[in-house]
């Protein structure tokens, strides 16, 4: 395992065959070793070219890659010491189990006696329930992920594994499991892992660091617990989170944040300057009140524990969601919604610049 | 050579399986080619003219085929310039030395009998070869590549259980022609060995219905 930096990276993905939509620029990233850090972001977020780039499928324009120091950069993906598993992971047709795990070891023209016992253990590891003299091309889904994963750790001082959400067309039930599988495996043979994903679920159950990509660039790094609680940018607040974070224009005037002609805080002033804004609150911190920013209930259904309640505010903008507990008046009562103010949060050009006095 | 260069330039994985296959055929040739035809290319100058153009031609076609077809990567393209130079090289030694009418025997002999295969077998080489890269699936390829796998090692690996068949068909084709044409048991008997061994190596990682 390695201690992976980025370096003012840079990376437009105009070359032919090239996977990635998006790309991003003057990147730069410090990833300690053994741990599993996610890469998290839409399609346009550039996730997916820095992915490619780590896999050395994509040379980037500017910048370095370096695993423990050393230049990686312009190193072709068989000389990265990387390993790779791929969305709906690759077996190899025409090969055994045992032939696909010992694939990378062969590679490495290790003896074929090193080679068994290396394939035996990994396998133990990873808990492969098929026998090993099976044909690839009988493999069912689950099955191929756990032989992809056994290759995946079956080499010996790989500076990282990639995973691109190898997970993903699994059914719910068997992606957790396999989630927490990769947990256990990391437990007992921690590599760095960089974790790469559009699906927030899957980073947030597996990582212990996540990096939110949002048009080319790294908008927040932290926690899953972190970037759920305090967001430093509306596109962390959309990705993670169900439903999904209100996000409402409103207006700073002297220190003070306004809904239309409605005040926001009970108290106190924020420091930042006159201009439009938006605020940012998830559903669980919004409340009905006797008092507050007037509206009016569009629908309400169940969600878990809680209702999940629509209201238009006469403010205008798009309704807001709400997660209230207990009875719920019918659609179309007028109510008053207030914001628990040290979850309120004030974003500028979607950067977060204020929190609410509380 | 900069960055975006690299990157355009490309790979030369479509080269791999050609050269190989350029290989197989100098092989058949070392053996066959030299008895069965000791006079070389025709020496008439229209011929060395046209050869030289279409050998030359072909040659850069490859390359700039297997440059336009490919993603990027630093050491596909060493492998894209070394392939290119190297069948740049071989066709036109051939066409060049034919109307010289060097000796049918000995390193003149075979470098006619080398530049007259490839250059009879290159369009068809090519075909195989792009079929071969087609066969395998880009992401297939890039999880191979991750896997510490070389091109050659994917080719082996990967491509070449896929070709199998198709290639046993055409080597079996050409080890046939230089069976009727070599002109004495020698040529006869090693050609039937090589024929044999080829198809025995072959086919030995697999079972025969998996071939076609």
């Amino acid at each position: 395992m390695a201690r992976v930096v980025l370096k003012s990276l840079s990376y437009e993905p105009t070359s032919h065959g090239a996977l990635a939509t998006a790309g991003f620029s003057n990147l730069s990233l410090d990833l300690a070793d053994g741990r599993i850090y996610g890469l998290l972001g839409d399609q346009d977020s550039g996730a997916r070219a820095l992915f490619d780039v780590l896999a050395g499928h994509a040379i980037p324009d500017e910048g370095q890659v370096l695993f423990n120091g050393l230049d990686a950069t312009l190193r072709e993906p068989f000389h990265r010491n990387v390993a790779v598993v791929e969305r709906d992971p690759v077996v190899y047709p025409f090969m055994t189990v045992f032939d696909n795990i010992a694939f990378p070891l062969r590679n490495r023209q290790i003896k074929p006696g090193d080679v068994t016992l290396r394939v035996r253990e990994v396998s133990d590891y990873v808990r492969l329930t098929v026998a090993e003299t099976t044909s690839a091309e009988r493999l069912t889904g689950p099955q191929r992920v756990h032989v992809a994963l056994a290759r995946a750790y079956t080499r010996e001082n790989l500076n990282a594994i990639l995973f691109d959400d190898p997970f993903g067309a699994c059914d719910p039930a068997t992606r957790s499991e396999l989630q927490l599988g990769l947990r256990r495996i990391h437990d007992e043979m921690p590599e760095t892992i960089i974790y790469h994903s559009e699906d927030p679920s899957a980073v947030l159950s597996v990582c212990d660091e996540i990096c939110v990509m949002h048009k080319g660039r790294i908008v927040q790094r932290g926690t899953p617990f972190a970037l759920f609680d305090r967001p430093e940018h509306l596109a962390v607040g959309e990705l993670i989170g169900a439903p999904q974070i209100n996000v409402l224009d409103a207006r700073i005037e002297m220190g003070t944040v306004w809904l239309g002609p409605y005040l926001v805080q009970a108290e106190g002033a924020i420091s930042a300057p006159d201009g439009p804004a938006k605020i940012g609150i998830r559903p669980d911190h919004v409340s009905l009140a006797s008092e507050g920013v007037p509206g009016f209930i569009l629908s309400a259904h169940p969600f878990g524990r809680h209702m999940e309640v629509h209201i238009q505010l006469k403010s205008g903008g798009p309704s807001i969601c709400a997660l209230v507990e207990g009875a719920v008046p019918e659609p179309g009562s007028a109510v008053h919604v207030a914001f628990q103010a040290d979850h309120t949060r004030v974003y500028r050009g979607g950067t977060l610049i204020s929190e609410l006095p509380s | 050579m900069s960055r975006t260069l690299l990157r355009h330039l490309g790979s030369s994985r479509l080269l791999v399986a050609p050269l190989l296959l350029c290989g197989l055929g100098l092989l058949s040739d070392l053996i066959a080619g030299v008895w069965s035809r000791p006079d070389g290319l025709n020496s008439s100058t229209l011929l060395f003219l046209l050869g030289l153009f279409i050998s030359v031609s072909l040659s850069f076609g490859v390359g700039i085929l297997g440059a336009l077809a490919l993603p990027a990567g630093v050491a596909r393209t060493r492998w894209l310039m070394v392939g290119s130079l190297l069948v740049a090289a071989l066709v036109p030694i051939g066409v060049l030395a034919g109307p010289w009418h060097l000796p049918s025997v000995g390193l003149a002999g075979i470098i006619i009998a080398v530049g007259n295969d490839v250059l009879r077998w290159m369009p068809l080489v090519m075909l195989v070869g792009y079929v071969a890269r087609l066969s395998i699936p880009r992401r297939v390829y890039r999880s191979a590549e991750s896997d510490e796998a070389e091109p050659i090692a994917i080719l082996y690996s990967l491509v070449w259980p896929t070709m199998r068949g198709p290639l046993v068909f055409l080597l079996a084709i050409r080890m046939l022609a230089a069976l009727v044409e070599a002109p004495n048991w020698i040529g006869m008997a090693i050609c039937s060995v090589l024929c044999a061994a080829a198809l025995w190596v072959l086919g030995r990682k697999g079972s025969w219905e998996r071939w076609f």
